[in-house]
């Protein structure tokens, strides 16, 4: 494949890491080289109080190739990287941590696997350089639960190195912290994915950003991605099947509430008519959700280009 | 949330600031502000224009309203064709503004126009957005403790150090109204959603007219509407990104606590053999599941709805960019 013409971004966001810009952009732009491709490296500043927009502006003054976005405040690593991804220009983008934590030298074997015709190329830390207790073992399990919640099987969901190619990156909804769930959003868009297993040092400079209370966040964030995955093409299907258990489930209330009547005592048990009224209550109830949902969707279908849908390649 | 202000153009020969007036019925006169502002403002900015935005306030406002854009070159007006309220009037005003600072005046001049040097000020100094501060208050009595309360509540639930959300004389950079939707009655809110979208703000308190009293604002049957606009308030800041983090909780505990409820009636009743359909304790079970359920569905379709439209909503406000 012909590489020449390509373009390739880079995007890192940044959040107090003033020690680590000029090492990156050394590292960065020494594996960039030798891409053999035209790049840019993409800075997003989100709201850091150090110095490292300083470090920016001066490393902008050295290299044009340089570009830096500033946000107004903190937003968040997903708010920053959306925003980074949206401004690049490339048809590429590789995307990683301004913590040196990945290594540059990994980046042309993630766009070997997008010239081999993938759409997203997730970096695996294979021997990863983290404390045992409070980052591996959470991350193992927090892995392990996204791959059986969203079905699709990845062995580290927490990589920040990816590479993507634009078309396919651009048109995933990227909000909140979802940074985490690409892959599994990225196949709603019909998108490729592959793994491969990347470099991953010690922490350098700075202080780790993620705490065990992010946990219980990103458990809440799983089951609302793995709901999405699973019903975003299809609401009304999912709600009218559970509300169709719902209902039989009343049914069968009824029929055992006519046995009990008919029946020698003429009494019926009032635990009876009771579930019946929650089966039919919760049936109607689900219906109408799923109209909406439905409708929902359809909106969003009719106003932009479809958001479930296979990529045109 | 609006377009990126960094790819916004500007306008060739605008004026630098535009003053936005919404017209109620309660105003002074109206050429007088204009020619006050022309004295204020001429040796101040490099070049105004005053937009008036006559909400349907009757037909003396009319002719005061042609008046003013007849004697004064520098006023324009806009008319509704029906009361639309004041933040569709702000917003339709901020639309036809050409400046890169629109300052919103209070036409009843709460504050008096000489004091708006002191807002333009501050954003020289890299401010985004300036808002007036009434200090000391005028008003007497319950409706000075409703404003303080209703302050000091909106304070409380946002973590934002507001003194002043009733006054509605603002400056600002034209980013900031283009970049935050208002609608409603939100547009008193505008400094707790500018901070929280990391715009930099401050409070000037500047003195209120003597005799100038707020009316209406805060009359008994308005505490109703005020106190959902701070439900509204807190529903937008805290919750509006992630619906099922919030309906998911709360649901997911009603079903829990109704499922518990039930298991255990049906422990007694299947192992103690205790007769339990006369047990109100039944009701509340099933009632705890349904609102679970319920609660936990709509939170799932908040979400459904912030996802399919998550490539429109912009979660950030950039700064600077060097290209």
């Amino acid at each position: 494949m012909n590489t020449s013409q390509s373009r390739c971004s880079i995007v890192i966001p940044l959040l107090n890491e003033q020690e680590s810009v000029v090492p990156l952009h050394a590292q960065l732009a020494d594996a960039a080289d030798r891409l053999g491709m035209v790049w840019e490296l993409i800075f997003v500043d989100d709201g850091s109080r150090d110095g490292t927009w300083q470090q920016l502006v001066a490393l902008r003054a050295q290299d044009r190739r340089v570009r830096a976005i500033r946000l107004t405040r903190n937003f968040g690593q997903t708010a920053a990287m959306s925003c980074g991804i949206h401004a690049a220009s490339g048809e590429i983008i590789v995307t990683m941590d301004g913590d040196l934590q990945n290594d540059p030298a990994d980046i042309p074997r993630l766009l070997d696997k997008i010239q081999e015709g993938y759409d997203v190329v997730c970096g695996w830390r294979h021997r990863r350089q983290d404390k045992l207790w409070s980052r591996k073992i959470p991350s193992l399990v927090a892995n392990r639960l996204i791959a059986w919640l969203t079905g699709v099987k990845l062995h580290d969901y927490g990589c920040s190195l990816k590479a993507y190619r634009a078309e396919a990156i651009q048109r995933v909804p990227l909000y909140a912290e979802l940074h985490r769930f690409i892959p599994a959003l990225a196949t709603l868009t019909g998108a490729l994915i592959a793994e491969i297993t990347v470099t991953h040092h010690p922490r350098r400079f700075g202080r780790t950003k993620y705490n065990l209370w992010r946990t219980w966040r990103v458990l809440l964030d799983m089951v609302t991605v793995s709901l999405l995955v699973k019903f975003a093409s299809k609401p009304l299907r999912f709600f009218v099947t559970l509300a169709v258990c719902s209902l039989t489930v009343a049914l069968v209330c009824v029929e055992r509430s006519w046995e009990w009547y008919v029946g020698p005592y003429h009494r019926i048990p009032q635990i009876l008519p009771s579930i019946a009224v929650l089966g039919v209550w919760l049936a109607g109830h689900l219906v109408i959700v799923g109209f909406l949902a439905e409708l929902c969707l359809r909106t969003a279908h009719n106003r932009s280009e479809r958001l479930v849908a296979p990529l045109t390649l | 949330m609006g377009d990126n202000p960094v790819t916004r153009q500007r306008i060739p020969n605008a004026p630098e600031v535009s003053v936005i007036m919404p017209l109620g019925p309660r105003h002074e006169e109206l050429v007088t502000i204009c020619h006050a502002l022309q004295r204020l403002l001429s040796p101040l900015v490099n070049g105004f224009e005053v937009i008036l935005v006559d909400d349907c306030a009757g037909a003396l406002t009319r002719a005061q309203v042609e008046a003013a854009t007849s004697r004064c070159p520098e006023t324009r007006a806009i008319r509704l064709p029906r009361r639309m309220g004041e933040a569709i009037a702000l917003a339709l005003g901020a639309q036809s503004a050409r400046g890169e600072i629109l300052v919103i005046l209070d036409p009843y001049l709460h504050v008096a126009l000489e004091e708006l040097p002191k807002l333009l000020a501050p954003l020289r100094n890299g401010m985004d957005l300036v808002c007036a501060w009434r200090s000391p208050r005028r008003e007497t009595g319950l409706s000075r403790l409703a404003s303080n309360g209703f302050n000091a509540l909106a304070r409380w639930l946002t973590k934002i150090p507001v003194h002043d959300l009733n006054c509605r004389v603002r400056a600002m950079r034209r980013q900031v109204l283009d970049d935050i939707p208002v609608y409603g009655d939100l547009h008193r809110f505008l400094p707790i959603f500018a901070a929280r979208r990391g715009y930099r703000w401050c409070e000037v308190p500047v003195p209120q007219q003597p005799g100038k009293q707020e009316v209406g604002a805060f009359d008994v049957r308005s505490y109703l509407s005020r106190f959902s606009d701070l439900l509204t308030l807190l529903f937008l800041t805290r919750f509006v990104k992630r619906p099922l983090h919030f309906f998911g909780l709360i649901g997911t505990s009603s079903f829990l606590m109704g499922l518990a409820i039930n298991l255990s009636l049906i422990y007694s009743k299947v192992v103690l053999g205790l007769p339990v359909g006369h047990r109100p304790m039944l009701l509340l079970g099933v009632l705890l599941i349904v609102v679970g359920i319920q609660i936990a569905s709509i939170g799932l379709l908040g979400e459904l709805l912030i996802f399919t439209h998550a490539r429109d909503l912009k979660d950030y406000v950039i700064q600077e960019t060097l290209e």
